[in-house]
């Protein structure tokens, strides 16, 4: 035993001693020492890995738990929430979350914050997936000039974010209809953007919707497209039967805009991002040609007005050229003198004059008018109606008018006027009603009854023979009537009995026929061998 | 007396009993019988069970900071660390779960590395207290080990069993290496031990009662 284990240890032997410690340092401590690396490795990237903490303060943070909800950009996590709580007066919700650390770069003032929730609504439906998840934070980041880490979180989401390209315009509405956030906006029936935002105008007199238009379709935007409200449809009644127009369904119950350019032939230029339209109520609206250039004027009438409207067109031998804008009433309680001062607008790009005008201000050329007036230029009420009566504005060159000048009443000029068709419609009533009245009535009526008269005594008398004799004609007729019957129409009448008999013998005629027809049928061969 | 003392141990594999000369060389002994490596004491045991020691503890940490297994469903996914996945079974009232995997988890892979730590420092004080205890804290460490292993042969099974393609995956974490990790370097810390090693100041001890 002793030997063979001397055979396999002392090959070489070299001192040493039996130690119960060892100095010597074992390779087994290369184990704690990579333990350690990796573990400093982890510590090193988990510092390096911690992104900067940020606060969203939000009016209500329903469903935000901390350390479950994130931070979603592009459906990735860029963050989670570490906590929720209230700010010092318990107004709002303070969420910190830790970002992570590519964000750095894009905390900034630009940067949004929103809760995705569950959304239904009528063009889209967003958001399903936080009904399995919970909710979750929506960020759009946003490079800025300044990095800031409390943020203002958004009560509803955007309906565009920053990445999507396009432009946004203005556009001023009277009012807002039923256009709501997100609301699509058509271009030939295509959703090429949606409202972003409304808000009541400075003045408080109209509203600014906001409009987003996608990438494509903003280069159509120019400053002579039109835009208007296509909510709902119209329909139109015509020979040909009912016709609806609508740019799309969702349009009819959410509400819509849609634009187009229908002024080709203008120069037009681009439009620049927040450019100003104004929202037409109808595409009909929109299709009308407005005009930049607008002149007003004055017209003084005396006679009543009854009929004229807001609107009413002002037209130059049946040309449109302007519209009336506004009315109003001046008294004198002194001579009980009044007249009615009615504000037109003539838009004169609707016309041409020559010489041609190159002025393009807003006070009309008191040279052209000057001369016009001279020559007789004159402003009349007209009947456009004779049912509804409704009136309007026209302008033509009358002869034989008194003489007038130019003159100007609160800084517009004042066209003259010729007294309205309606005056003179009254003039030639009473010339008519003079005819009338030197019609001889009397003389008239006593002819008639002379006339009358002649009839009673002389006509009346005749005609009564006439009815008597008539009269025996008839009685006449109606003994030969009688007479007639007896013979021919009553039933014991001779003639009927000899038609009954007649009858019978044929019909007794007819069914030896039939049986001999019977009998050849069964027994052909009786025509050749007899019966 | 003690075979150290006569210069007498046993073969590690086939039990022989072999003459080791007391002062032995750096080169190693050898079983007559079997060709194995004979040795008086493992060696390098303190120092071996130190570093497995050490490097369980530096493993511990991650493992337990880091997510155990990541739950993918078409809703997102969910990241459990081994103290999440307790409080989970917890609110959710599986108390027996939770004392289950908070034993084997947390409980047993620190309550071995405290016994190593203690072994340790009494052998290398040559403390003559409790040497029975000691003993059976060792073979406590040696049993318990294997229930280390649950969490992460839970993990490991809920990986292959749960593929359910968008609906709903398992994948094991970063934290789960490093249990691993933990636990085999326990393991081979507690294997590096040499319980003789309690025994070895006897003289001593005698000499001072």
């Amino acid at each position: 035993m002793q030997n063979s284990k001397d055979d396999l240890s002392n090959v070489e032997i070299e001192e040493a001693v039996w130690r119960k410690k060892r100095k010597a340092i074992s390779t087994v401590w290369i184990v704690p020492i990579v333990a350690l690396i990796v573990g400093a490795w982890l510590i090193i990237q988990s510092i390096n890995e911690k992104g900067p903490v940020i606060h969203i303060t939000f009016k209500s943070a329903e469903g935000v738990q901390a350390e479950k909800t994130v931070i979603k950009y592009k459906d990735i996590v860029v963050g989670k929430v570490t906590d929720v709580d209230f700010n010092k007066d318990l107004s709002n919700v303070i969420v910190t979350a830790e970002m992570k650390k590519n964000m750095k770069a894009y905390l900034s003032e630009e940067s949004r914050f929103w809760v995705m929730k569950a959304r239904v609504g009528l063009n889209q439906v967003e958001g399903l997936d936080t009904l399995l998840s919970g909710v979750y934070i929506v960020m759009d980041p946003q490079k800025g000039k300044k990095s800031i880490r409390d943020f203002k979180g958004l009560d509803v989401a955007p309906v565009v974010s920053t990445d999507e390209k396009g432009t946004s315009y203005v556009l001023k509405a009277q009012d807002i209809g039923s256009i709501g956030v997100g609301s699509p906006i058509y271009y030939k029936k295509l959703p090429a953007g949606s409202v972003s935002a409304y808000q009541l105008s400075a003045d408080g007199k109209g509203i600014d919707i906001e409009v987003f238009i996608k990438a494509p379709y903003d280069k159509l935007i120019t400053d002579h497209t039109r835009f208007w409200n296509a909510s709902g449809f119209s329909a139109m009644l015509s020979a040909d039967g009912v016709e609806i127009h609508t740019e799309s369904l969702t349009s009819i119950i959410a509400g819509g805009l849609a634009f187009d350019n229908f002024d080709t032939k203008r120069k037009s230029h681009p439009a620049a991002a927040k450019h100003q339209f104004v929202l037409y109520n109808s595409i009909k609206d929109a299709k009308k040609m407005h005009y930049k250039r607008e002149l007003f004027f004055w017209v003084y009438f005396e006679s009543s007005i009854r009929g004229l409207s807001v609107g009413a067109p002002v037209e130059f031998r049946g040309v449109k050229i302007g519209e009336v804008v506004n009315f109003s009433l001046i008294g004198n309680a002194d001579n009980a003198q009044f007249k009615i001062p009615i504000l037109i607008k003539v838009e004169p790009e609707r016309f041409m004059i020559f010489p041609q005008d190159t002025n393009q201000s807003a006070e009309p050329n008191s040279q052209i008018l000057k001369k016009l007036i001279k020559k007789g230029f004159r402003a009349q009420l007209k009947s456009g109606n004779l049912i509804t009566g409704e009136l309007f504005v026209d302008m033509d060159m009358y002869k034989d008018v008194p003489e007038a000048s130019l003159k100007k009443e609160n800084g517009l000029y004042l066209i003259p006027t010729v007294p309205g068709t309606i005056e003179t419609l009254k003039s030639d009533l009473k010339i008519v009603l003079d005819r009338i009245a030197a019609v001889p009535f009397e003389e008239i009526g006593k002819e008639l009854q002379m006339t009358i008269k002649d009839i009673r005594t002389g006509t009346l008398p005749k005609l009564d023979a006439t009815i008597q004799s008539t009269d025996n004609m008839m009685k006449g007729a109606n003994s030969s009537m009688q007479a007639l019957q007896k013979n021919y129409l009553d039933s014991n009448a001779e003639i009927n009995k000899k038609i009954i008999r007649l009858i019978e013998e044929m019909t007794r005629t007819s069914r030896s026929v039939k049986n001999l027809t019977d009998y050849l049928e069964r027994h052909p061969e009786s025509l050749i061998k007899g019966k | 007396m003690r075979a150290i003392e006569r210069g007498l141990t046993n073969c590690p594999v086939c039990h022989a009993i072999v003459k080791v000369p007391m002062q032995g060389s750096e080169e190693a002994a050898y079983c007559p019988r079997c060709d194995s490596e004979v040795y008086m004491r493992k060696p390098d045991a303190i120092q071996k069970t130190w570093a497995f020691l050490l490097a369980s503890i530096v493993f511990y940490i991650p493992a337990n900071i880091l997510p155990m297994m990541h739950v993918i469903t078409f809703a997102g996914t969910e990241s459990d660390t081994i103290m999440s996945g307790v409080l989970y079974f917890l609110d959710t009232g599986a108390y027996l779960i939770a004392f289950v995997i908070f034993t084997a988890s947390i409980f047993v892979p620190i309550l071995k590395i405290l016994i190593l730590i203690y072994l340790l420092i009494s052998v290398q004080k040559g403390s003559c207290l409790h040497r029975m205890r000691r003993k059976k804290l060792y073979i406590l460490t040696e049993i318990i080990g294997r229930w280390s292993m649950v969490d992460v042969y839970v993990v490991g099974t809920m990986v292959a069993l749960v593929h359910f393609g968008a609906l709903t995956e398992i994948t094991p974490g970063m934290g789960a290496n490093f249990f691993l990790l933990v636990v085999i370097m326990t393991m081979l810390s507690a294997m590096s031990f040499d319980p003789k090693l309690i025994w070895d100041n006897t003289k001593e001890c005698n000499a001072k009662q």
